[in-house]
């Protein structure tokens, strides 16, 4: 009876699975599409783009876009900026989230919870609530236009907190314990047993940390002054102001900033998803 | 989620804090210090007090005075709630305020929705395809904002761009002029602003799916169920935790939202006719282009009020999850 039923449905799963590839394939290239487009267009003159009608592919291997940009905004610096800025971000919200993930996790002291209640209040006031006293405090210390005053207000993450305590909880205590006996110290612990631990899920928060961080435009936006001191996205804001007279090089600056980014993402992609959905499951 | 009636509910200790403590003095004479505690909780005391604490103390302090940075004594009179006055009659303002509104409904509700279909159908495929679309979907999330809102700023090039040629000959609508046209440039930035995010979430929920046992899905096909059955009646009810979750996420973030809008219309930002204003974008352009500190401040505290409820979500949410 029930072998009756679903050979009965197996023709129209037939048909589902067709109709569902076919979906999912369209949306796949659409969101693929800017992508080339940016690739493409990068290569043609800027009146080429905006030809009446529209052509996808260019008609020789223009390249006085690169040039341009190369010319009018410093993009290898920034390059470097966002690469050094992102990368100092990253290290200490991770040093900091196991360190203070192994304390919440596995260590019982006075205030303990009130302590953590602080780290996790802190995500009621990111940057954008505090954009002005920050503003004003870092200024202050004589900060502006320096790449302590870019990373400042990033480098502990109540969320990287919170998210090292819920995996360094689920380490067994007998691993602390044994080494507590054999007389390691609190450090030693940290270091020989819970940062090899803890890999996988650093490597997840990292990658999530690199990305918002490099992506940062409203705090960097302020801080800066110098040309020398601009990130990649301060450095593209300079498009917004002059854009509509030469797309062709607003998109070569785009694929001078992508496409190394989706070559790295193309090499590490298995650990990409796995990171962000191990992260997700830990939410 | 726990119950509990005050904001960050604390479950009760398992063991008994006093015994332990009393014990230990007993054996050792005094508690030593561990010097592991005393610096971790210092390094976060002092970084939190300093630079979320404080500053938020600061803010509300700046929003009742007046500020001039260029004379020493920067705070120039106390004003009272003439700031907030000036604000909240403000008509750039409160178009900022309804915009981000709008922002919020659409994002939030429609990019779950694609998400979750998008997720339901990825789970459905095997294999390298499987991976193949999860890395396609994916992709926008990891590149950057700033660079794709310019690729996207090319697509919704007026009449001749590429957008407005394919849906005048594929749809055959007028050509359009997106982000110059008022009425639909918010919705334009907006679509942007899914297209870059819903891989993260579609992949999120996907890992959810897959936590699904697959007997329900086999038993329910027994049962003559159809796949469209099973999305409402087994998929969403048990995806419900990752719904919430990233819900609320995807709200907080919208209140913050600046870089689509900064990137896509053109100085000075929030144009045409403040129809793609946003709250964080009248922040930076009050405080930093104008000047005038206090008025920022303000738009702050009101940022962080519509944030709150969403942050107290999360912030339960999270410590409902602390066993």
């Amino acid at each position: 009876m029930n072998k009756l039923k679903i050979r009965k449905h197996k023709p129209f799963l037939y048909f589902y699975r067709t109709i569902l590839h076919i979906l999912l394939s369209i949306g796949a290239l659409a969101f693929i599409f800017p992508f080339v487009w940016m690739l493409l267009s990068s290569f043609m003159t800027n009146t080429e783009i905006v030809a009446s009608p529209i052509t996808l592919f260019p008609r020789s291997f223009y390249l006085e876009n690169f040039k341009t940009v190369f010319e009018e905004i410093p993009i290898e610096r920034a390059w470097f900026n966002s690469l050094l800025t992102s990368g100092l971000v990253t290290f200490f919200v991770l040093f900091t989230s196991s360190l203070a993930g192994y304390m919440f996790a596995k260590m019982r002291f006075r205030g303990n919870n009130s302590l953590f209640t602080l780290v996790l209040s802190s995500l009621l006031f990111p940057t954008h609530v505090i954009l002005v006293p920050l503003y004003l405090l870092v200024s202050q210390m004589k900060l502006l236009d320096s790449y302590i005053g870019i990373i400042l207000p990033f480098l502990i993450s109540g969320f990287g907190v919170f998210l090292l305590r819920q995996f360094i909880y689920g380490i067994p205590d007998s691993l602390i314990d044994a080494a507590k006996i054999d007389g390691a110290s609190d450090f030693k612990i940290y270091l020989r047993i819970i940062l090899p631990l803890t890999k996988p899920i650093l490597s997840a928060l990292g990658i999530l940390i690199f990305v918002w961080t490099y992506d940062e435009l409203l705090w960097p936006l302020i801080v800066i002054n110098s040309n020398e001191m601009k990130t990649i996205p301060v450095v593209l804001g300079h498009f917004t102001r002059a854009h509509g007279q030469y797309p062709g090089s607003s998109m070569a600056a785009s694929t001078l900033v992508v496409i190394p980014i989706i070559i790295v993402y193309l090499i590490f992609q298995r650990n990409f998803i796995k990171g962000i959905s191990m992260t997700g499951a830990k939410y | 989620m726990n119950k509990g009636s005050n904001l960050f509910h604390v479950k009760p200790k398992s063991w008994d804090e006093k015994n332990h403590k009393s014990k230990f003095k007993d054996l050792r004479g005094k508690k030593p210090i561990n010097y592991y505690i005393l610096v971790t909780s210092l390094i976060l005391l002092s970084y939190f007090i300093l630079l979320s604490v404080w500053p938020f103390v600061y803010n509300l302090f700046i929003s009742f005075w007046k500020l001039n940075l260029s004379s020493p004594k920067i705070y120039e009179k106390f004003v009272g709630i003439a700031y907030y006055k000036q604000v909240l009659t403000d008509p750039v303002f409160i178009k900022s305020l309804t915009n981000t509104l709008t922002y919020l409904a659409i994002f939030v509700v429609v990019g779950l929705v694609i998400a979750l279909i998008l997720a339901e159908m990825i789970h459905r495929t095997y294999g390298v395809v499987k991976k193949i679309y999860t890395a396609m979907y994916f992709t926008p999330v990891v590149t950057s904002l700033a660079a794709t809102a310019l690729i996207w700023k090319l697509i919704y090039y007026p009449k001749v761009g590429v957008l407005s040629t394919f849906l005048t000959n594929v749809f055959g609508m007028e050509p359009q002029t997106f982000l110059q046209d008022p009425k639909i440039a918010l919705f334009c930035i907006i679509i942007l602003d899914m297209w870059k995010s819903i891989g993260l979430e579609t992949v999120i929920l996907l890992t959810g799916v897959e936590e699904i046992p697959e007997s329900y899905y086999e038993a329910s096909l027994i049962d003559g169920a159809n796949p469209f059955q099973q999305f409402y009646k087994i998929t969403i009810p048990l995806l419900r935790p990752q719904i919430f979750f990233l819900f609320i996420i995807k709200s907080i973030y919208v209140f913050k939202v600046f870089v689509p809008v900064y990137m896509m219309t053109t100085y000075p930002q929030g144009g045409p006719m403040n129809s793609t204003q946003v709250l964080a974008l009248n922040l930076y352009q009050q405080s930093f282009q104008n000047l005038k500190f206090s008025y920022g401040a303000v738009v702050s505290l009101i940022i962080f009020v519509l944030m709150l409820f969403f942050v107290i979500m999360q912030i339960r949410y999270f410590r409902s999850q602390v066993e």
